[in-house]
């Protein structure tokens, strides 16, 4: 079954288009990986799904439902979460407090509600605070939880991001280059936690450069190219197709 | 269990505990109703500018134009009770819903703008505000104003001497700090927090930003609102002076000099500034005779520079961070010497950063 479903999708930026006429759909489950040489169009790719920007032309489905051109909090509520390629971590706040940002879906009481102290404030409270510590023991940084974040070192700022993002608890994660500064050791512990999220319900998307990660995680890899999808296909197929080889992987030296 | 929820309360409310000792102690010691007029000034900015904090120092969007949500709240209090013969109270309730739907008005159309454009929205809507006090002659009094507002009152009880004054004003402050508590420890206060340091993450995170940013000024409005009745039916006489620009900007450097993102903060920027403004008032005209009332306006500037530079985040959070850089350097050396244990583990750089 289909869970994304993407039909035409078009993004200019000035002269330069960044995603051109793109279409492809990710089914529920699995983990999709977007590769392609920078500026490919990958980010933006992302950016449109999650509704920072909007597209000139094209349609993004989610579950059936249009999310073309949604405000970004709206398309979070259908259960769309992600990460950035540039650290967007909360800084002033701990660790716990922001993966408890990425809960913030599962509380209902408004601010009134916060002001006047109301009796279920503190019992939401705590049932946010239960669901960012489950997320944080999941990427290893539950004894790290009352430490600024800004002095987290930088590969566990980027699983934090990922915790950050879980605790919404999104039927689809987008992480874009996850794996982006880490060294192999780091690199190695977020495959593994990659590869167990699909079994808690969440649909993966992944933009990353490691080709290693891709190919050992990934169940589907869409390749782009210029802003259009160059091929499609499973790791085994993309390592064997020429165009991506050429466009891509480096052409071999004979 | 019982005897161990209790110690917690105490704890968690240890501040406030002892803020309740300064105000009675303050007003045991000070038998003299003069100076007891000064602490009720304080009070009665502090509940702005805990609003203005609330909104700059947690939300991060700057209002240049909060004098005139205390104008608002001062002159519909004051017209509702002198002219339309409203009780006091309820006056003060019917201004903070005017107030609120003028700030919720201002709110939807400026809060889409971003830093300096934001800035000069809302000095743009103070500034007509203000306009409006001073021209509507018919409604307001004009430049004149008018007076026969009657003092503050709850059924029979009156509030017409300093004293029961002071207590009534710091029992809203107290009021006010606690539901500002309330909010920053919550989950919308970390929401409104996450806005401050990276408004896309936050609305990728599903936080509606500009409802939030909405709701937060209209509360901080509201505070403007409740300040200004309280000091309506404290002076009991209506001019449009004390809601100009120069207000607006003094609220500003109140929040900034007691910390922005600080919840008693406000007391002492309050407290700090109308202390320096009594000081100037006396020693400047005996250094320069012929300096005229502006020079304020100088010193305060210099203050801002200084306050900026040296405690960027103001008096409490200075003297906050003076004590816990030691601990937060701990902290980091313990994390590193954490991350030394795996010697595969040197930290890379964000070599990624810009790309793309």
């Amino acid at each position: 079954m289909s869970l994304l479903e993407i039909e035409n999708l078009t993004r200019n930026f000035g002269g330069v288009t960044a995603v051109a006429n793109m279409s492809f759909q990710v089914n529920t489950g699995e983990i999709v990986a977007f590769i392609g040489p920078n500026g490919a169009g990958k980010t933006t790719l992302f950016n449109l799904i999650t509704g920072l920007i909007k597209p000139d032309y094209g349609t993004i489905k989610f579950k059936n439902i249009d999310i073309t051109g949604k405000v970004p909090e709206k398309i979070a509520a259908l259960g769309i979460n992600r990460t950035f390629q540039n650290l967007q971590l909360f800084n002033g706040m701990t660790v716990v407090e922001n993966v408890m940002v990425g809960a913030h879906r599962h509380g209902k009481q408004g601010l009134l509600q916060a002001g006047f102290s109301f009796p279920g404030v503190a019992k939401e409270e705590r049932f946010i605070l239960a669901k960012a510590m489950e997320k944080l023991e999941l990427v290893g940084l539950t004894d790290k939880k009352d430490i600024p974040v800004e002095i987290l070192p930088y590969g566990q700022q980027r699983l934090l991001e990922i915790a950050r993002a879980m605790a919404m608890e999104p039927k689809m994660l987008l992480l874009d280059e996850p794996a982006a500064g880490l060294n192999q050791g780091e690199t190695d512990i977020l495959g593994d936690l990659i590869c167990k999220l699909p079994k808690m319900g969440m649909t993966i998307l992944l933009v990353e450069h490691n080709m290693d990660l891709i190919m050992r995680i990934s169940h589907h890899i869409v390749v782009l190219d210029h802003g259009s999808k160059l091929f499609e296909g499973n790791p085994g197929e993309v390592q064997n197709d020429a165009k991506v080889i050429a466009a891509y992987l480096g052409e071999e030296i004979v | 269990m019982k005897t161990k929820s209790t110690k917690g309360f105490l704890q968690r409310n240890l501040s406030i505990i002892f803020f309740i000792a300064i105000v009675i102690l303050i007003a045991l010691l000070i038998p003299n109703p003069y100076y007891l007029g000064n602490f009720v000034i304080i009070g009665i900015f502090t509940i702005v500018v805990v609003g203005l904090c609330l909104l700059m120092g947690y939300t991060g969007q700057v209002s240049l134009g909060h004098a005139a949500f205390y104008g608002l709240g001062a002159y519909s209090s004051a017209l509702l009770t002198a002219k339309v013969g409203f009780t006091p109270l309820l006056a003060m309730v019917i201004a903070a819903v005017i107030t609120g739907i003028v700030a919720f008005l201002i709110g939807i159309a400026t809060l889409r703008l971003k830093e300096h454009y934001l800035a000069l929205a809302t000095l743009g809507s103070g500034i007509i505000i203000y306009i409006f006090f001073n021209e509507q002659v018919n409604i307001t009094g004009g430049p004149s104003g008018f007076s026969g507002i009657p003092y503050f009152s709850f059924g029979s009880w009156q509030f017409d001497t300093e004293r029961s004054y002071y207590f009534l004003v710091w029992s809203f402050v107290l009021l006010a700090i606690i539901f500002a508590r309330n909010i920053v420890s919550s989950r919308i206060g970390r929401a409104l927090r996450a806005i401050h340091t990276s408004e896309i993450a936050a609305t990728c995170m599903g936080i509606p930003a500009f409802q939030y940013k909405v709701q937060i000024f209209v509360i901080s409005a509201i505070y403007a609102s409740i300040a200004g009745s309280l000091y309506a039916h404290y002076i009991t006489f209506m001019s449009p002076s004390p809601f100009g620009f120069q207000a607006s900007v003094e609220f500003v450097l109140m929040a900034a000099i007691g910390g922005l993102a600080s919840i008693w903060g406000p007391l002492f920027g309050v407290t700090a500034v109308l202390f320096l403004t009594e000081f100037l008032k006396t020693v400047v005209p005996e250094i320069m005779p012929s300096a005229g009332g502006e020079y304020e306006i100088i010193f305060f500037g210099l203050i801002l520079v200084i306050v900026m530079i040296f405690m960027p985040e103001g008096l409490v959070g200075g003297i906050k961070d003076y004590f816990a850089k030691g601990k937060i350097k701990k902290l980091a050396i313990k994390v590193n010497q954490d991350l030394a244990e795996f010697p595969e583990n040197d930290l890379p750089s964000d070599r990624n950063k810009g790309v793309q």
